[in-house]
């Protein structure tokens, strides 16, 4: 019998109405006020009444501006509640969970110096091999990545998904973060791609915890430091400095060029003026001595003979002065250049017969 | 008084026996199946207040929520014959309470036998894997072909199945020194390309500019010599026309000319003494004007 009226309550949806349960209890204190009548009873009801009243005075609550509070009844959702002073039904009958839902919060992944969350950030790279097949050739890089979230969805976050903030989102930032740097070539990662491994690995998370309902909202992942590995740094830095030593090599050639260039300009422009000059003073010579022939021979045509004669001695005058001179007769002229040969062997012009 | 206290306190003590056991709450993040003698008389999916036959029925409270099951890592073959280390998890909820309680009794035992399907299935699927595609180009689609896979294995148990993930895939620390060694001669190679680059690049542009400053030069001879040659020749066509006017006069003024510049104090000169220059020396007759 006990068990039919039992079973009629026992179905999918809570049957118990917790107001008719709050109005049974008072309506037995207040037969007890009434019944009994003396003080010592009255002591115990006011001490009930007061452990009442305290009960329902712990219900009181307040939300502060950027949190949110999630109602239970019996463990039931209720509503959310917005910021301000409210009452709830306090334990055991109600539950309330205040979060701070608008807080940023961050996780961080592979961080050393302070507490590692990740025992291992190293991670394989997808780089491609010879051939340029994706994932032939995986290098190993150490990526350190930060993570900022709030919570978009309370009745999610705290109701879906087991630990949504700690292990889930750890969990789903790792292998976001991990598919997105084993999908790329590592100097994507170390360098100039950066901001796409970012917003890829976000788009990964955010559907991830999107999929698992835990209310997160993926506000920034942020890779804050991406190294080479221990073992391998020296190769990379040597890559960075044979960058640098290329770009030097570069700058010393356009300095060459810089050095080089206009000087050969200028000593080009220098050949040119010299010819340029060369050719004015050739022109002005030739004109000097044309017009000097010119008014000669002016003169020159007026009195041939005389004029003639009078150069050719002011001539001799001019040559014969310094220079030896043998005066011979017709006959034994051929006698006296032997003679002449044989004493004067200096002789540099060589007067030969 | 007395009588008043007796039944207060019988009142206090049935509400602590009888509530718990009339009333059962189930929360957000629960599920509850009735028992009563191991037979399954109820189930509490949703939340709120139930009843229940006190001391008779039993609860067994399951969780609601997403759960987590993390397979430690393991070290897997793939196909290709590379080791890995394969750390996976899956995320599945209790989607029928009775038959996760008939088959697996408690959440801790499900929890064991759930992550046991979940490394068995991915060492199966990894042995038809190349390690290239597991790190990179197909691990959405295999993880989709283990989830489809696992999908029933978890449906036996009453779970649901949302995600299966590759969280990490590692070389073995073996593996990981000949990866460094390779990742050595790459940056090794990729050193010497750069600077060999600049090195051409150098050498290119110190050849481009010899190159640009001898055409520079050459090029300034060539206009030198032509103009020199254009002074050359105004000056020759200069001359000439002044020469025409009486060639035989600029043959003998321009020899005596030419005289004067060669014959120095170093010049022997024998002159026949009949010569006109001392027509007056041999012969002073004609001194009297003929």
């Amino acid at each position: 019998m006990v068990s039919t009226i039992f079973k009629m309550f026992r179905q999918e949806e809570p049957e118990v109405d917790f107001k008719k349960i709050i109005n049974g209890f008072n309506s037995i204190g207040s037969k007890f006020k009434f019944t009994g009548g003396k003080l010592g009873s009255l002591i115990i009801v006011l001490i009930l009444a007061g452990i009442a009243l305290i009960w329902v005075l712990s219900g009181v609550y307040t939300v502060q501006p950027g949190e949110q509070a999630a109602l239970k009844l019996f463990g039931k959702y209720q509503r959310v509640q917005e910021e301000g002073l409210h009452w709830f039904w306090p334990s055991p009958v109600g539950t309330t969970d205040i979060v701070r839902v608008n807080e940023v919060r961050r996780l961080q992944l592979g961080v050393r110096d302070s507490t590692a969350i990740l025992e291992e950030s190293l991670m394989i790279t997808g780089d491609p091999d010879e051939a340029g097949n994706l994932g032939q050739a995986p290098n190993i890089v150490d990526v350190q990545l930060l993570v900022q979230y709030n919570i978009k969805d309370i009745r999610s976050f705290l109701y879906k998904a087991v630990d949504p903030i700690g292990q889930t989102l750890k969990d789903a930032s790792e292998t976001a973060l991990r598919q997105v740097v084993g999908s790329r070539p590592i100097d994507d990662v170390l360098t100039d791609k950066k901001e796409g491994v970012q917003a890829e690995a976000k788009i990964i998370l955010q559907d991830l915890m999107d999929k698992y309902e835990t209310g997160v909202f993926i506000t920034e992942v942020k890779l804050l430091n991406v190294f080479a590995p221990e073992q391998v740094k020296d190769a990379f830095d040597d890559v960075v400095k044979a960058e640098e030593d290329k770009a030097a090599t570069i700058n010393l050639a356009d300095a060459y060029k810089e050095d080089i260039l206009p000087r050969a300009e200028g000593a080009a422009s220098q050949l040119l003026r010299e010819a340029e000059s060369y050719k004015a003073t050739k022109v002005a010579d030739a004109t000097g001595e044309a017009d000097r022939f010119n008014l000669v021979l002016e003169q020159y045509s007026k009195s041939k003979a005389v004029t003639r004669k009078r150069i050719y001695l002011e001539a001799m005058e001019e040559i014969l002065p310094g220079v030896t001179k043998f005066i011979i007769n017709n006959e034994e002229s051929s006698n006296m250049l032997q003679l002449l040969q044989l004493n004067n062997d200096s002789n540099p012009l060589g007067v030969t017969p | 008084m007395k009588k008043f206290l007796i039944v207060l306190a019988l009142i206090i003590l049935a509400s602590f026996i009888f509530i718990p056991q009339v009333f059962y709450k189930v929360d957000e993040t629960n599920q509850a199946i009735v028992l009563r003698f191991g037979a399954v008389q109820a189930t509490s999916k949703n939340p709120g207040l139930y009843m229940k036959t006190p001391f008779i029925d039993q609860t067994v409270y399951f969780d609601k929520r997403l759960l987590i099951f993390d397979a430690p890592p393991e070290s897997i073959l793939t196909k290709d014959k590379k080791r890995l280390i394969v750390d996976v998890y899956a995320r599945a909820y209790i989607s029928d309470p009775v038959m996760f309680y008939k088959t697996l009794t408690s959440e801790t035992l499900g929890k064991a036998q759930a992550i046991d399907i979940l490394a068995s299935e991915l060492r199966r699927e990894f042995a038809s894997d190349n390690q290239g595609e597991i790190i990179t180009t197909k691990r959405d689609e295999i993880m989709q072909k283990v989830e489809s896979n696992m999908d029933s294995k978890y449906a036996t148990f009453g779970l649901t199945l949302i995600d299966v993930r590759i969280k990490r895939a590692d070389f073995p620390d073996e593996i990981q020194e000949s990866v460094y060694n390779r990742m050595r001669s790459e940056r090794k190679r990729k050193a010497d390309k750069e600077r060999a680059e600049g090195a051409k690049i150098d050498l290119q542009v110190r050849a481009d500019v010899d190159k640009t400053a001898a055409i520079l030069i050459a090029e300034a001879n060539r206009d030198a010599e032509k103009i020199k040659g254009e002074g050359d020749a105004e000056a020759i066509l200069i001359l000439a026309n002044a020469m025409e006017k009486d060639p035989e006069f600029y043959n003998f003024q321009r020899t005596l000319q030419a005289y004067k510049i060669f014959i120095d104090s170093k010049t022997t000169i024998v002159l026949p003494a009949e010569s006109e220059l001392f027509q007056f020396l041999e012969n002073p007759s004609i001194l009297t004007e003929k």
